[in-house]
């Protein structure tokens, strides 16, 4: 048996007030006896014993001492230690998963019980036990560590907030396997619906899953049939009973149709939208009712037209510009140094063709090429040559950003810009100001011509280099900014804004807009279920938008393995956290006893 | 108090008839048989005649059987002297049977006994270390005297026996009844002093059963009657065992004095019926006897 507070113990100091107080209440009775001659032989025996004689049969008395020390013993808290009461440091692991979502009891939600069952225990710990609070979905969040205040971890605890995300609490029982060494015994508790191990580490779970019936869409997805969409949506019952639903499809907010399906325990299945006539860009699939998990019964779809972009790099070897196309995101990039089969990869039809100091036989009809340091008589024409000279960047949309960069570079080509391009590289010779590359559309073909072999020049070690190599890409074929349109919550999404426009605002389903910080970058605020609208341009009115979904991780619909099936000898499971017996409402009713005895005692005397 | 000489004491006493025996009566002429060889009617040996015996009593019928001359020799008939001492202390008056009437009672009885065998009867009453002696009470005539005199004697006071003693009358061989309750840690002393004085001695110890069992409970002030002297106690069990234990000593002390210098023990309640006082206390007196 443990107690958690040991200030009561001070309170003592009061029984001797209360020995003290009987004292002076006490009157002794006056008699008169024939003689002491026996008496006072008889004092003297137990004279020893005198001031505890003086309290004998003072039953009231005892009664009350009883009932103080008992007071004070509930007052320390007492209860029969079962795991994690004796360590000096507790981590308090809560799963806040999508799948804690679930409704627990109630309106309330696992992670809600998972709360209130983190809460009580804490309050309940011993003074001075260092507590730290994970939170563990698709990753750990230590909230706090070591801290000694409970009412602030309580308070973390209640503003742990409910995510989309897949996970479990194992990143949280890993990131306690790493932070454990610096306690000497640590306890961890993890609240959570799902099993995990809990080797190497003492402590154990506390379930809140509870088995609730639950239909949830696993993925919507679509495809093109003539000019109309076939849209499917994959639905599962994971409940024990056989259940009928409708599954209703939205288009841009309005409803488009709808199917009931019959599902029987534990059944998926397909259901077929043939022939859907729409041209906007969200598509929503709902069902109908309500469920233990009502997260998973919306799942969204997006229709773009983005894909991948295909390059074709030709070129015997230049790791420069492979490294540069490396870092661009949304472009499969295949390279070939077999010009002469360059016919059979025009069949593939690449978006843009590099000539890296080569030139094939048949110039591409469609896609766009960029060219370096390779004549073309049907396109452009050289001016001459220069053996070394100082190139320098002219202002144009290709070098923006990079306007005043200039380089050396040998073996250069000058050339007569074509009527349909631009110059953008410029070399100052004897002669006077020479193009040496220059871009333009011909025909519908954007083709770029540089005047130099970039090993020739010091351009590859300019800095400026990958970004004037995005540019061009960027200026020659449209990746668009999002490479996914449909993830799940807590997923991060890659938007490649482009260069030229101000930086992409992202706007959440709660109509939040968020700037990103860069161009490039991982978009990992996807906490919201629904539709994201990622917009860019100049004026931010009339810019180009696309969308991305976030959908509830299917994954997280059921859970596989709860904690009461474990079957890991590592890993003890309880129902809560409070499963120590509490020994205060006991010694409550204890106290109450004693004080009818003493009522009792009282009316007797 | 409870009258000590009530009806139901003389109508007890009426049938009250003993003979108490006192080997050595050294009082004058009476009716109680001597050792000594006298001038009573009463036959008892005979022995060859000496030189300067008186001649009358020579047995004429012997000389002619035997030739020889004897003297008859009779039993001389002296009184008996009985002091019936009674410790007059305040600690006798206690008692919700009064150990003061049980006193009284018995003195009234022995002296009725005493009275009514002819022999002389000394009422000494002991008070604070002194002694009231009421001496050479004989005959049934003095019964009524004496019953006068227990029934005013006044309970009060403290008791030093020894020094009381001293003020007493024992120059004669006799026989004294002490009647008390023996607290005193001289008690040895008072029996040796008594046989000094060639007294036969039987000791009354007359206590109370709230002095033999006590029933006290709490915190008691107790206070002794006589010196005033108090003690506090708090009557919880082993405190009770205790004095049951001591007295239980106590009594076994005072037993085995009391053998030791060849004094009759008769203890007594305060409890006892008129007649367990008298056939049976005293009764144990004629079974000495």
């Amino acid at each position: 048996m443990k107690v958690l507070y040991f200030w009561p113990l001070a309170l003592l100091a009061l029984v001797p007030v209360i020995i003290f107080m009987y004292l002076l209440k006490q009157k002794s009775e006056k008699k008169e006896v024939p003689s002491l001659f026996l008496w006072r032989e008889t004092y003297h025996n137990i004279e020893a014993n005198t001031p505890w004689e003086k309290l004998k049969k003072n039953w009231l008395m005892i009664l009350q001492i009883i009932i103080f020390c008992v007071l004070i013993f509930a007052l320390m808290s007492p209860f029969l230690a079962g795991c994690g009461r004796n360590s000096d440091h507790v981590v308090v692991v809560v799963d806040n998963s999508a799948s804690m979502n679930a409704i627990h009891d109630g309106e309330n939600t696992r992670l809600d019980k998972a709360i209130s069952e983190a809460s009580d225990y804490v309050k309940n710990l011993r003074i001075g036990t260092g507590i730290s609070l994970i939170t563990s979905n698709d990753e750990a969040v230590l909230m706090i560590s070591s801290s000694e205040d409970r009412d602030e971890v309580i308070k973390k605890i209640k503003e742990i907030k409910p995510t989309m995300h897949a996970g479990n609490a194992a990143p949280g029982v890993e990131m306690v396997k790493t932070m454990q060494s610096q306690w000497p015994s640590v306890t961890t508790v993890c609240f959570t619906d799902s099993n995990v191990s809990m080797e190497d580490v003492d402590g154990y779970i506390v379930d809140v899953y509870k088995e609730k019936e639950n239909v949830g869409i696993n993925y919507l997805s679509h495809g093109t049939s003539g000019d109309k969409l076939v849209i499917l949506a994959k639905i599962t019952n994971y409940g024990e009973k056989e259940t009928a639903k409708e599954v209703t499809l939205y288009g841009d907010g309005k409803i488009l149709t709808s199917q009931s399906v019959s599902l029987a325990p534990g059944e998926s299945k397909i259901v077929y939208f043939d022939k859907v006539n729409f041209l906007g860009s969200v598509l929503k699939a709902e069902l109908n009712g309500n469920d233990s998990l009502m997260e998973d019964n919306v799942c969204y779809d997006i229709l773009s037209d983005n894909r991948v972009v295909n390059v074709l790099l030709m070129t015997e070897k230049n790791a420069y510009i492979e490294k540069a196309l490396e870092l661009m995101e949304g472009i499969s990039v295949t390279k070939s140094n077999d010009i002469a089969s360059f016919d059979s990869f025009v069949n593939q039809k690449y978006d843009l063709y590099i000539f890296d100091c080569m030139m094939p036989e048949h110039f591409p009809q469609d896609g766009n090429v960029i060219i370096f340091d390779a004549p073309n008589k049907d396109l452009y024409s050289a001016k001459g040559m220069i053996d070394s000279a100082l190139v320098k960047a002219l202002p144009t949309p290709v070098t923006q950003y990079i306007e005043n960069m200039d380089f050396g570079a040998a073996n250069v080509t000058a050339y007569y810009t074509p009527s349909w391009a631009e110059p953008f590289l410029v070399a100052d010779t004897e002669e006077g100001t020479m193009d040496v590359a220059f871009s333009g559309e011909k025909e519908g073909q954007m083709i770029t011509v540089f005047g130099f072999d970039v090993h020739n020049s010091e351009l590859p070690l300019k800095m400026e280099f990958p970004l004037l190599m995005y540019n061009l890409v960027n200026a020659n074929v449209s990746t668009g900014m999002l490479t996914q349109n449909v993830i799940n919550s807590g997923d991060g999404i890659q938007i490649n804004g482009k260069a030229d426009k101000i930086l992409p605002i992202v706007t959440t389903p709660s109509g939040e807009e968020i700037g990103l910080s860069d161009y490039r970058m991982i978009f990992t605020k996807t906490d919201d279920l629904g539709v994201y609208e990622v917009t860019q341009s100049e004026d931010r009115i009339n810019g180009e938008k696309e969308y991305f979904a976030v959908n509830f991780p299917s994954s997280e619909s059921f859970v596989e393995e709860v904690p009461s099936q474990t079957e890991d000898s590592n890993t003890s499971v309880k129902k809560n956290a409070s499963a120590d017996l509490d020994l205060k409402n006991i010694i409550i009713g204890i106290i109450l006893a004693l004080m009818v005895a003493e009522w009792i005692a009282y009316l007797r005397k | 108090m409870e009258q000590a000489f009530n009806s139901e004491f003389y109508s007890r006493l009426r049938t009250l008839r003993m003979s108490i025996a006192l080997s050595n009566a050294a009082g004058m002429s009476g009716s109680r048989k001597s050792k000594a060889k006298g001038n009573s009617v009463e036959f008892s040996d005979f022995r060859e005649y000496m030189l300067g015996d008186d001649i009358r009593r020579i047995d004429w019928n012997a000389y002619g059987r035997f030739d020889k001359l004897f003297i008859k020799l009779f039993m001389e008939e002296k009184e008996g002297l009985f002091h019936v001492i009674l410790d007059a202390s305040k600690s006798m008056d206690y008692g919700e049977k009064n150990k003061a009437v049980a006193a009284k009672r018995l003195a009234g009885a022995l002296s009725y006994i005493v009275l009514e065998n002819g022999d002389r009867l000394f009422l000494d009453i002991m008070k604070d270390g002194g002694m009231t002696s009421h001496r050479g009470m004989t005959g049934m005539q003095a019964f009524r005297k004496t019953i006068e005199i227990l029934d005013n004697t006044p309970f009060d006071g403290g008791g030093d026996f020894l020094t009381s003693l001293k003020h007493g009358n024992f120059k004669q061989h006799g026989m004294s009844f002490f009647l008390s309750d023996g607290y005193a840690d001289n008690m040895e002393e008072v029996f040796k002093y008594l046989r000094f004085c060639h007294q036969e001695v039987v000791f009354f110890h007359i206590l109370s059963p709230e002095e033999i069992d006590p029933v006290y409970e709490g915190n008691i002030q107790m206070v002794d009657c006589e010196t005033g002297a108090d003690i506090r106690m708090n009557m919880s069990g082993s405190v009770i065992r205790n004095y049951k234990k001591l007295y239980e000593e106590f009594i076994l002390h005072t037993e085995s004095i009391c053998k030791k210098h060849s004094v009759v023990y008769i203890p007594i309640t305060s409890d006892a019926s008129v007649d367990s006082l008298l056939y049976g206390s005293l009764s144990k007196l004629a079974t000495n006897n």
